[in-house]
């Protein structure tokens, strides 16, 4: 059994403003070239197919249209699970027609998850496919089902690390079939995220552990924008393009998935090329400007750091009539105009005295007297005790 | 301060009464979404109003935030409980707002507040028992506005205005703190951070300094005064005529004190010759004195010889007294004596008196036997009155009896007549019956005639209507036919068109195809002069066809039409054949005539019918009537005999009477009185004589008691005259030998004996006079035999003359003195206002620069206080840029405007700027988007909420909500915008977003949500408890 294993690919995202729908098509479309040419049995999207809940009508013009390609043009069967970006009832519209056709959706959340078997030569695999779900809908979906050995009640699940595991575990033991493949979308521990992810939760409780996903030949995972294995057999197939600054050093692509006969599984990293590369350049001003420089394809999605000591007037205007998709401009050592130079002054850590005399010697730039300093020492102890007086 | 629940009630869009659960929100960032105005921002102003009376957004008034449906029974109220500092603390609140009684009376309900904290809270608080069994006790703290406004700043530290700065982000509000000018931002801070310190130390300089140029002032003032005073330009004149006026004063002094010791020489002579002239005035005063004396003696002798009679007098005063007394009592007596003569007197006329009263014997028994007679006639009159009285009565009885009698009989009369009748009438009734039950028989069969007409003549009506109905339809019909076959005949004429039509067609078709010199497929021939040409018209075998349809059709409607007639004419014959047969029979009939007979007819049967039913009854009616009619006649005569006796009876019990009652007086009731008043007279009578006998005896009796008085009286008199006489004459004799003429004399001097001491002092003491002053007189001329020769007069003028000149130069003295006294103390004076104003001035100096510094008027001009407020501003700043540049990729920062042009009249040093770091430049905040301003108002309030919570002083606020403004956002910016404020409740914080982006309803799972129906708005969600 051969598919290609992919996720996040965000269709509608705005990147700093501009829109990335003629880049995902591009990338799209290589799918699909790839789909055909490696001849395989199933596509699987790990979820996050829209980039928002109720995403704009051309994004989903081309999802349609991929769709369209994939499953009537070169019939290949489609499976689809909702990520934490997607709304879960939109995208599964049409789901139980569609499913006739070979393009399975599992969007909602139900208490019997979508199972997809698809033979090959030896026998069947079964594609389990688990929608995205928050803590609160999985307890609410699973608060009468039938208990499992060794997993505790839906109840316990606050987070979204344990509700990916309480999903996963119960998968593997309702679920029959000797080689199963898990489709989910979350979180693992000991994965890198990038700033582009929507954060699922901070902090403690956000992560799955790699090991609830034993008992299943492969887990093809989606949500972590950087393509990533935690194991031969739970992998993260990383976005469709680059959708922060954070991953420009990441080479995107898609993932081919072999299963053989007794459940091995073999990955493969088949890159993709952007119609527009996101970089981050570095240089000077002048150079940049310069109609020699060398900078790579003028209209990629570019960051650009000016080395720079002294500040440039209006450096994006002038490097944006160059560079045409300059989305960022910033100075490594840009400072801001002069400050009146003044002793750190924090106020709680300082007695009112010390404070006068921080700002005295600020504003007239010298020490006070002696006699000053006694002055204000009976000022200020004057107006402590009438303080005292006023409180009592 | 963390918000565990509010209720509301009646309060803006909620009718009745919702609640939210915060503490079931937990750590999520929560979402309060809705549709315009239903009431997201309610909530807000719920907290708002529970804590400070006031709505989140200030627009709307207290008095406005009742639900304006709700019912008038329902109270506008919301509840809220906070936790602050692990105590937990309630308040209620309910504005001004009518209330209506049960009879439709309204009174205005008063806006009232309360504040409560819950016990059991502290490690040794008494009920934590309590709480654990999960029953709560609540201690109120205040139900004043103003005392539970003063807890909510102790607690919260904030008041309203800064609260919707910090905690309660309200709609379109919260870029007050980015846009507000200098001073605003300045009080919230001051607020915030408790900076008054720094404003109090300020003033207390500020004070110092004044107090200080106070001071020197008056020193200078007092300066100007005292040279002014002395009218002198400056301090050395004063002096030096200080020093003059020293010298004059020594001068003077000298020359007082020469002429006190002048003077006093010359008043000791002045006082010695007074002295002698004194004496001399003295012995001429005694001289005189004893002269006067000297005369007076003789007077004296004659007061000394009354004095001695006097005494005399008085020596006989106790015997006088007692011839008095005697006499005196015998006075007396001879009045009492003469008092009981008076008393017999009158008890013997008495006596007279009541004899005559009682009379004779004789007197009283003859009246009291007349009296007796009268009453035994009388007696008997009365028993034959009794008798008669009852005769009467039974006569009354009995007539009474024979008046029945009498009725009775009448009635028997009455009843015997009445039956005679019933008989009578019975008897006809009989006859009439069995006359009409002969006639029964002929009736009925009239009956049956007259309803076999009846029948026959309907049938002839009926028959008539169906044929002239007939003829109608037949009518129709024929001009049916007529029309069929004119139809018939066309469409014969159109299918023949069709058909030569068609065949002109066919021929003209196949003439085409007619070839010279080839034959003809129809009639075979070879030449072709007149081939046939098509018509004008189109026809077609299709036409034809339909023709020969339409005429076949129209053939058989022919046919069904025509039977139809023959049909209806075969009826109508037959009708009339029936008619005819039926008219024979009838001859001339009218229905009505032959109706009412049938009817008449009908009556008359049945009334035989019934006649012959009732024969039999009406027989047995007519016996018994007999029956009756003989009982009636026996009752008749009966009461008539009755009657008879009755009447006998009466007339003779009356005649009885009549007999009895004459001679008879009528009035028993008279008599009866009479009787009764004779016997009281009798009785009265008796005892009347009795009375007069016990008076006789009385008087007997007192008369004999007052005449053993009087012989007593008499005896005594006697007595006490002798007595008296006696004792007169010897008081006589012993005046006469003392000098007395008579006793009046003696009465009169010894009253007067009282003089007689005083007289004898006033002798002796002029003889003391005279003694004394004779010794004084020859005392004086020894003394007066050395007298110097001084004129005191002359001495005297001297003296007063040198004392006057003295008094004069005291005065001057004095007045110098004073001089020189005021010039000393000017001098001192100057002086201590010089060292004085030394003083002050080193201590302005070291002052001045101080508090100039501090009170703003330095090369920065900020004052210390604001200073400090920059500092801790630039703090906040530094959060608050922090969260902006991650909110905005980096791209904005805020930052504080540094005063480069030092003026004092606008406030410096608190102004807020914008650095673009894109552009690299500065601008100032207004010049923000509308989103763009959003986020940098959020990135502000969350930074001010940062500073607040890392301050000691400050107060931790635990929770915070944004009302809308996300709107503005778009999808990148907005996503960024959550981003920060989810890593803000992972901080511990509560966020809470209200907003009606639809986007939010899908990214926040945790949602209340405010739902608008027209019977007002609810909530729904997990953490919504709906009452």
């Amino acid at each position: 059994m051969r598919f290609v294993h992919t996720a996040d690919w965000h269709l509608g995202r705005i990147f700093h403003g501009v829109s990335l729908l003629e880049d995902q098509a591009h990338a799209l479309a290589q799918v699909v070239e790839i789909a055909a040419a490696e001849k395989v049995d199933a596509v699987v999207v790990a979820g996050d197919v829209f980039d928002r809940a109720v995403p704009p009508p051309d994004a989903v013009a081309l999802l349609d249209d991929t769709w369209h390609q994939l499953v009537i043009g070169l019939e290949i069967p489609v499976l689809v699970i909702a990520g934490n970006h997607d709304s879960p009832e939109r995208i599964e519209l049409g789901g139980r027609v569609s499913a006739r056709a070979g393009l399975h959706v599992s969007g909602a959340l139900r208490q019997a998850p979508m199972v997809v078997g698809l033979d090959d030569e030896h026998g069947r695999v079964h594609f389990v496919l688990l929608p995205y779900a928050e803590p609160g809908v999985v307890r609410h979906a699973f608060a009468r089902a039938r208990g499992v050995p060794g997993l505790g009640s839906a109840e316990t699940v606050h987070k979204p690390g344990p509700a990916l595991t309480h999903m996963v575990r119960r998968a593997a033991a309702t679920v029959e079939g000797a080689r199963r493949v898990v489709v989910a979308h979350g979180s693992v521990a000991g994965t890198a995220a990038v700033e582009s992810e929507r954060p699922l939760s901070v902090g403690v409780g956000s992560a799955a552990a790699v090991e609830a996903f034993d008992g299943f030949v492969y887990a093809a995972l989606g949500h972590h924008h950087r393509p990533q294995s935690l194991r031969p057999d739970v992998r993260y197939p990383g976005s469709l393009l680059k959708y922060s600054f954070s991953e420009a050093q990441d080479q995107k692509g898609v993932t081919v998935v072999e299963v053989d006969a007794q459940g091995a599984v073999e990955t493969t990293h088949v890159p993709l090329t952007p119609l527009r590369d996101v970089r981050i350049i570095e240089g000077a001003f002048a150079a940049l400007l310069a109609d020699d420089a060398e900078v790579g394809a003028r209209d990629d999605l570019l960051r650009i750091v000016l080395s720079d000591e002294v500040p440039v007037l209006d450096p994006m205007g002038r490097l944006r009539e160059r560079f045409e998709n300059l989305l960022e401009v910033s100075q490594a050592r840009l400072a801001r105009p002069p400050a009146a130079a003044s002793v750190p002054v924090v106020p709680g850590r300082l007695s009112d005295v010390q404070l006068f005399e921080a700002f005295f010697e600020d504003v007239l730039g010298k020490e006070m007297t002696k006699q000053q300093k006694e002055l204000l020492a009976s000022v200020v102890e004057r107006v402590e005790q009438s303080r005292r007086e006023a409180s009592t | 301060m963390r918000p565990v629940r509010l209720t509301l009630s009646a309060f803006g869009p909620f009718r009745g009464v919702v609640e939210v659960d915060f503490s079931k929100v937990g750590d999520e960032l929560f979402l309060i979404h809705g549709a315009t105005g239903a009431g997201k921002s309610t909530i807000l102003d719920g907290i708002c109003y529970a804590l400070y009376g006031v709505s989140a957004g200030g627009e709307r008034r207290a008095k406005d935030l009742r639900c304006q449906g709700a019912s008038p029974r329902s109270r506008t109220y919301v509840m809220f409980e906070f936790d602050v500092d692990r105590k937990r603390y309630r308040i209620r609140r309910s504005p001004e707002q009518e209330k209506a009684k049960a009879r439709g009376k309204v009174t205005t309900e008063r806006a009232a507040v309360e504040l409560s904290v819950r016990e059991g809270d502290g490690p040794s608080d008494e009920s934590q028992p309590l709480l654990a069994l999960g029953l709560e006790s609540w201690r109120s703290l205040s139900e004043k506005a103003g005392g539970v406004a003063e807890h909510v700043d102790a607690l919260i530290g904030l008041d309203a205005d800064q609260f919707r700065q910090v905690v309660v982000l309200p709609q379109g509000r919260f870029r007050e703190f980015l846009l507000a000018p200098s001073r605003e931002r300045q009080e919230i801070l001051e607020s915030l951070f408790h900076t008054e310190r720094y404003r109090n130390i300020e003033e207390e300089m500020r004070r110092r300094k004044d107090a200080l140029q106070d001071a020197l002032n008056r020193e200078r003032d007092r300066r100007a005064f005292i040279l002014e005073q002395a009218a002198v330009s400056g301090e050395a004149a004063l002096r030096q005529r200080r020093d003059d006026v020293d010298a004059r004063l020594v001068a003077l002094t000298e020359e007082q004190t020469a002429q006190a010791a002048q003077l006093k020489a010359l008043r000791d002579r002045v006082a010695e010759a007074e002295r002698w002239a004194e004496l001399h005035r003295r012995q001429r005063a005694a001289t005189a004195e004893r002269d006067g004396l000297l005369a007076e003696q003789e007077q004296m002798a004659q007061k000394r010889a009354r004095a001695e009679r006097l005494t005399r007098a008085k020596a006989l005063g106790p015997d006088l007294s007692l011839l008095q007394e005697a006499e005196r009592e015998r006075d007396g007596a001879a009045a009492r004596a003469a008092q009981v003569q008076q008393d017999c007197g009158a008890a013997e006329r008495a006596l007279t008196a009541a004899k005559a009263a009682l009379g004779t014997d004789e007197d009283h028994d003859h009246k009291r036997a007349a009296l007796a007679t009268e009453r035994a006639a009388l007696a008997v009159h009365e028993e034959a009155l009794g008798k008669a009285q009852r005769l009467a009565a039974e006569v009354e009885t009995l007539a009474v009896q024979a008046q029945n009698a009498t009725k009775a009989r009448a009635a028997a009369d009455e009843g015997r007549q009445q039956a005679q009748q019933n008989r009578q009438a019975a008897d006809k009734a009989l006859q009439q019956a069995r006359l009409d039950a002969a006639k029964f028989e002929a009736r009925r069969g009239q009956l049956l005639r007259l309803l076999q007409e009846q029948k026959a003549l309907r049938r002839f009506r009926e028959l008539a209507q169906e044929r002239s109905d007939d003829e109608a339809a037949r009518t129709k019909l024929a001009a049916q036919v007529a029309e069929t076959r004119r139809a018939l005949d066309e469409k014969r004429a159109a299918r023949a068109h069709a058909e030569r039509v068609f065949l002109s067609a066919q021929a003209a078709h196949l003439a085409q195809t007619l070839e010279d010199g080839a034959p003809c497929p129809v009639c075979g021939a070879h030449d072709h002069p007149a081939p046939a040409t098509a018509g004008t018209e189109q026809g077609s075998e299709r036409t034809w066809r339909t023709r020969t349809r339409e005429v076949e059709q129209l053939e058989a409607d022919l046919a069904a039409l025509t039977h139809q007639d023959q049909t209806l004419s075969w009826r109508i014959e037959r009708a009339a054949e029936q008619c005819r047969d039926l008219e024979e029979d009838l001859g001339e009939r009218d229905l009505t005539v032959l109706q009412d007979a049938l009817s008449k007819a009908e009556d008359a049967l049945a009334k035989a019918e019934h006649a012959e039913e009732h024969l039999d009854e009406l027989a047995a009616r007519a016996q018994q009537c007999s029956a009756i009619l003989s009982g009636a006649e026996q009752a008749a005569a009966a009461a008539a005999e009755a009657e008879a006796a009755a009447r006998a009876q009466h007339d003779r019990a009356r005649g009885q009477y009549e007999q009895l009652s004459q001679g008879l007086p009528t009035d028993a009731a008279a008599l009866g009185e009479r009787l009764r008043a004779l016997d009281a007279a009798i009785v009265a009578l008796d005892h009347g004589r009795r009375e007069k006998q016990d008076a006789v005896l009385d008087k007997e009796r007192a008369l004999a008691e007052l005449k053993g008085q009087l012989a007593q009286t008499e005896s005594e008199q006697k007595e006490r005259t002798a007595l008296a006489a006696d004792r007169r004459a010897a008081l006589l004799t012993r005046a006469a030998a003392e000098g007395f003429a008579d006793l009046d004399d003696l009465a009169h001097d010894a009253a007067a004996s009282g003089e007689a001491e005083g007289l004898f002092a006033a002798v002796t003491a002029h003889q003391e006079r005279l003694d004394r002053v004779t010794a004084e007189t020859a005392r004086l001329a020894e003394t007066l035999a050395e007298a110097p020769a001084l004129v005191a007069d002359e001495e005297k003028q001297k003296l007063v003359q040198l004392e006057r000149a003295h008094i004069d130069g005291a005065r001057r003295l004095g007045e110098l003195k004073a001089e020189a006294k005021q010039l000393s103390l000017w001098l001192s004076g100057l002086t201590e206002t010089e060292q004085g104003e030394a003083a002050l001035q080193d201590k302005h100096l070291a002052w001045g620069e101080l508090t100039a510094v501090a009170l703003g008027d330095n090369p920065l001009g900020m004052t210390f206080q604001r200073f400090v407020l920059a500092t801790l501003l630039d703090e906040v700043l530094e959060n608050a840029s922090r969260r902006l540049r991650s909110m905005t990729r980096d791209r904005y920062e805020l930052a504080r405007a540094r005063s480069d042009e030092p003026s004092r009249r606008r406030a410096r040093g608190l102004e807020l700027l914008v650095f673009d770091r894109v552009l690299g430049t500065e601008r100032g905040v207004h010049t923000l988007s509308g989103g763009e301003s959003f986020l940098a108002a959020l990135a502000l309030a969350l930074g001010l909420a940062d500073a607040v919570s890392a301050r000691a002083g400050g107060r931790a606020m635990e929770a915070i909500f944004v009302d809308e403004g996300f709107g503005g956002l778009d999808p990148e910016s907005l996503d960024l915008a959550l981003d920060a404020l989810s890593r803000l409740h992972a901080a511990g914080r509560m966020v809470g977003i209200i907003s009606h982006v639809g986007e939010l309803k899908e990214r926040i799972s945790t949602r209340i949500e405010v739902v608008r129906t027209p019977r007002g708005s609810r909530l729904s969600g997990q953490f919504v408890r709906a009452a």
